[in-house]
């Protein structure tokens, strides 16, 4: 099935700029995508795969480990002597529902210990994310148990098997996204925390702006492939945007002002712990990154606060006021000061 | 209202016109069936409430002939399993070749033909996902028990749905995927149905169809309606668009009109309208100034403030369609209550006992002994026995796989079950606010402090005649908020009527392998019997026999008489339905949530 390109989708610009950031700077954490149906959560995140660039991995190897660091990093590139490298489209998995366990984390192949008698691992589904994005449709219908395996795996980049008699570890580095509508259950506050990053995401009510995407979504099923191709030149600018944006992630500085602010914010909002802050700063260099910025600037660190904290607000349930508009309001007190 | 009432001219009259409305929305259920044919791919399924078998019957047996090519049925039982859904390991097959075979889903299978839902209300939230995804995607991917398969399923979904109780909704994630959602309350299987959209016609507008061009002014009108009928989503309107242009390559023409925009609209957005049909009452979103002098813009994405004569005119459409479908429904409803109490049928339809030991979502295996706890997990225990074939010497009797106590497995369920606590209130007198005001609290509260609990609350309130579900089960706190924050009241008491909707709860979330509560907020004094009418001695009567139905459903309740003091009928009553007794004579919604925590959940 073709697939919508991420360039031509028209608003959604908060949980666009998630991923992208994401995939400038994967520690960031994750994105939770939360919002209405139909808004076209899964159409973005499954439109990020094709815009991604392509990784360069050691031919052969199940967890796609980098050529140049592939040493010690896997049971399989260790063994192997020549490691030849090739190019591959970054994986974006996206989790089945009603996936079971031995297929998430890999298990025994079944298929060998049968024919053969052999014990071998089989990888699953985190290896096959390993250097991308894993996607979870609907994380709130996902098992607690599963959605907690992977938040574990996610945070720690390495995933460690113990069944069957098996014991493996490998790499498992992936950008973990979810999504969900908050109307069919909320998540557990647990949960929410342990996203880097949390998007609101609405429908439009603005008739234009929803004249404009009816329009290209019609114009897209009627010939798919056109439609692709009239946009490529916009998706390659773009692919080239988020690769400049990775080589220059890690030299983006963060004036002590703009971090003294930083902590300032999550002091005023009692978004505790460190990861609030850890995130709010990873993001607001991924974002000047992508902006072409060589320093984070105030506006930057104001402009990802919502995202990275608006989950992380001590719940209130007789507060009605959106998490959003809380996080917004203490921008403007601490940095009228 | 009452028909024996009315004259017979009257009758007449009104005869005539339920037949002319009947054949009218038949055609419509007709034409969708077409246009699935035409465009399965873009159009995806149908939604048919309240449909006759034979009707249901008849819309299948076209829209596979429409298709063509040998497109075949599958039903999807309400009850399936995920393998049988999505594929699995075949154990027999397995077994049989010593290596893992796999089995194809029903999804998979249904690939290129027609996925048949019936009791679509009935099913489960997670297959419902399963469904959805698979409606978005073409595709099933199996990741489970060892496989990992990919197979291609595009097919058109039809969902037959009889929501003849209240709470039973279509799982709004399937319903918004599939273009058409239309009501088939009233419309007689008797009549001959002859066919008007031949195969062949069918055939001929599929050549047609590339060329049918939708002109700018009609697809803002359709896209604005949609946003004035308070339809979020933006899959309707792209529905709406592709259903519009069907509708033109079906009767021949290049070009879409306003007619084929209004019908199109009918049939996508009737069952998605959110907004109250009340004429009066303007539904503009965001009030803009209106700019004068300019009808016709050229600028054809500039909003325009004033709808424009079309979308009034489609907006229309739709909202007589709703009030018609409604009318129609209610009709319906009333014949077969009517026909129930004639036959004095129990209410509740079988299978409504649960095996109360086993309910609840797998969990995992472990090692264990089948005989002595619980199921026994075959996949996990051949999973265990397999690595050690080699070693162990071949078994007799020519089994092809050698098993020994040590590697049995056996399943874990999740103890228990998940829970819905119904809140059942008092929302007559003018105290209704305080009462009303208190259940939202305790909500609220409970809500909010059982995350990891994953249980779910719904809210009855019966005030004035009857009794209403003001929110169906929920985990949601968000949606708790939205549809609490205006609650109606006052009236007189029919606290028959609460009890009667609380069992009846109960029973369709039983089937639904929930464990119900019930929690009562009242001072147990009805004055309104059953059927409505007042008088204190029937309505009493009738509370005592609907306590005691939902007693005979054996599910916990707790009762909390909101008198000012404790009072012996409210005791009473409590009694008849087997309910743990609390007096409440002050508003204490921390009180109302302990209490529920601690008698009914721990």
């Amino acid at each position: 099935m073709a697939i919508f390109p991420f360039v031509a989708i028209v608003g959604q610009e908060s949980l666009k700029d998630a991923l992208l950031m994401s995939a400038v700077e994967p520690s960031i954490g994750g994105v939770l995508a939360l919002g209405d149906r139909g808004t076209g959560k899964s159409t973005a995140i499954r439109a990020l795969a094709a815009l991604l660039p392509e990784i360069e991995v050691v031919r052969g190897c199940p967890y796609r480990c980098l050529p140049s660091a592939a040493a010690g990093l896997c049971g399989v590139c260790d063994r192997k002597e020549a490691q030849v490298s090739e190019k591959i489209a970054a994986p974006v998995v996206d989790l089945p529902l009603g996936a079971t366990e031995d297929r998430v984390v890999g298990a025994l192949d079944l298929e060998r210990a049968l024919s053969k008698g052999e014990k071998r691992f089989e990888p699953g589904l985190l290896a096959r994310a390993n250097r991308g994005f894993l996607y979870i449709d609907e994380v709130n219908l996902l098992d607690d148990h599963l959605v907690d395996l992977l938040l574990d795996v996610a945070a720690s980049g390495e995933n460690v098997v113990e069944r069957e008699g098996l014991s493996v570890r490998h790499p498992a580095k992936f950008v973990l996204v979810g999504s969900g509508n908050p109307e069919e259950g909320d998540l557990r506050p647990q949960l929410l925390d342990r996203f880097g990053l949390c998007v609101d995401v609405r429908t439009s009510t603005d008739l234009a702006e929803r004249m404009e995407i009816v329009r290209r979504r019609d114009t897209f099923e009627q010939d798919p492939a056109a439609f692709i191709k009239e946009w490529s030149r916009k998706t390659s600018a773009l692919r080239k945007r988020v690769v400049e944006a990775r080589a220059r992630v890690q030299t983006v500085t963060l004036p002590d002002a703009v971090l003294a602010k930083a902590v300032e914010l999550c002091l005023t909002l009692g978004a505790d712990g460190l990861r609030g802050e850890l995130t709010l700063m990873r993001a607001a260099r991924a974002r000047a990154a992508l902006s072409g910025e060589t320093q984070v600037s105030m506006e930057t660190l104001k402009s990802v606060a919502p995202l990275a904290l608006r989950h992380r607000l001590r719940k209130d349930p007789l507060d009605d006021t959106d998490a959003g508009i809380r996080v917004e309001r203490a921008v403007s007190e601490v940095f009228v000061s | 209202m009452n028909p024996a009432a009315a004259p017979p001219t009257d009758r007449q009259a009104s005869r005539e016109a339920f037949e002319r409305m009947d054949a009218a929305r038949w055609g419509q259920a007709d034409l969708a069936a077409a246009l699935l044919a035409l465009m399965p791919l873009r159009l995806k399924g149908a939604v048919f409430d309240g449909a006759a078998p034979e009707l249901a019957g008849l819309l299948q047996d076209r829209l596979t002939q429409r298709l063509g090519n040998g497109a075949l049925l599958h039903r999807m039982p309400v009850s399936i399993t995920d393998d049988r859904l999505i594929g699995g390991l075949d154990l027999a097959a397995t077994l049989a070749a010593g290596r893992p075979v796999a089995e194809t889903g029903l999804l998979a299978r249904a690939d290129g033909g027609v996925l048949i839902v019936p009791m679509a209300e009935r099913l489960p939230g997670r297959a419902a996902a399963q469904l959805a995804r698979v409606i978005d995607t073409g595709e099933v991917e199996t990741e489970r028990d060892g496989l990992s398969l990919r197979a291609p399923a595009n097919f058109v979904t039809l969902a037959f749905a009889d929501p003849d109780e209240p709470g039973e909704l279509l799982p709004a994630g399937l319903g918004d995927r599939l273009a058409f959602g239309l009501s088939l309350y009233g419309v007689s299987p008797a009549r001959p149905r002859p066919e008007t959209l031949s195969p062949a016609i069918v055939d001929a507008a599929r050549a047609k169809l590339r060329w049918v061009s939708v002109p700018d002014a009609i697809m803002d009108a359709l896209i604005d309606a949609a946003l004035r009928l308070g339809i979020r989503s933006l899959r309707a309107p792209a529905f709406c668009l592709a259903a519009a242009r069907g509708i033109a390559a079906l009767a021949g023409r290049d070009e879409v009109t306003d007619a084929d925009a209004s019908l199109a609209a009918e049939l996508v957005y009737a069952s998605r309208a959110n907004v109250l049909i009340d004429r009066s009452e303007p539904s503009a979103p965001p009030p803009e100034p209106p700019e004068p002098g300019d009808e016709n813009t050229d600028d054809a994405s500039r909003p325009q403030p004033e709808p424009d004569e079309l979308t009034e005119l489609l907006v229309e459409a739709v909202r007589v369609r709703v009030s018609l479908d409604m009318a129609a429904r209610a009709r319906t409803t009333r014949q077969r209550s009517r026909q129930r109490s004639r036959q004095e049928v129990p209410p509740g339809k079988s299978g409504d006992m649960v095996d109360s030991r086993r309910r609840g979502s797998r969990i995992g295996a472990r090692a264990g002994d089948p005989r002595r706890d619980g199921r026994l997990d075959l996949l996990s225990t051949l999973r265990t026995a397999a690595p050690w074939q080699r070693i162990r010497e071949a078994p007799a009797g020519g089994a092809v796989i050698s098993v020994r106590a040590s590697d049995f497995r056996v399943k874990r369920f999740r103890h228990r079950s998940e829970a819905v606590v119904i809140f059942v209130v008092d929302a007559s007198g003018s105290s209704a606010m305080n009462r009303l005001a208190d259940a939202k609290g305790a909500i609220e509260l409970l809500l909010s402090g059982c995350y990891s609990r994953r249980e779910s609350v719904a809210l009855i309130a019966f005030r004035k005649e009857g009794a209403d579900l003001l929110l169906p089960p929920t985990r949601s706190l968000t949606r708790v908020k939205r549809s609490l924050s205006r609650l109606p009241g006052g009236g007189g008491t029919p606290l028959a009527a609460g009890i009667a909707a609380a069992a009846q709860l109960v029973r369709i979330e039983r089937r639904k392998r929930k464990a119900p509560h019930v929690v009562f907020l009242s001072d147990g004094q009805g004055n309104i019997a059953l059927d409505g009418s007042p008088g204190r001695e029937r309505a009493a009567e009738d509370a005592r026999d609907m306590a005691r139905r939902l007693k005979s459903l054996q599910e916990p309740v707790l009762f909390f008489d909101i008198s000012k003091r404790p009072s012996a009928q409210a005791e009473m009553i409590s009694t008849e339905m087997g309910a743990i007794y609390r007096p409440l004579p002050v508003a204490d919604a921390a009180r109302v949530s302990r209490d529920v925590r601690s008698l009914l959940l721990e």
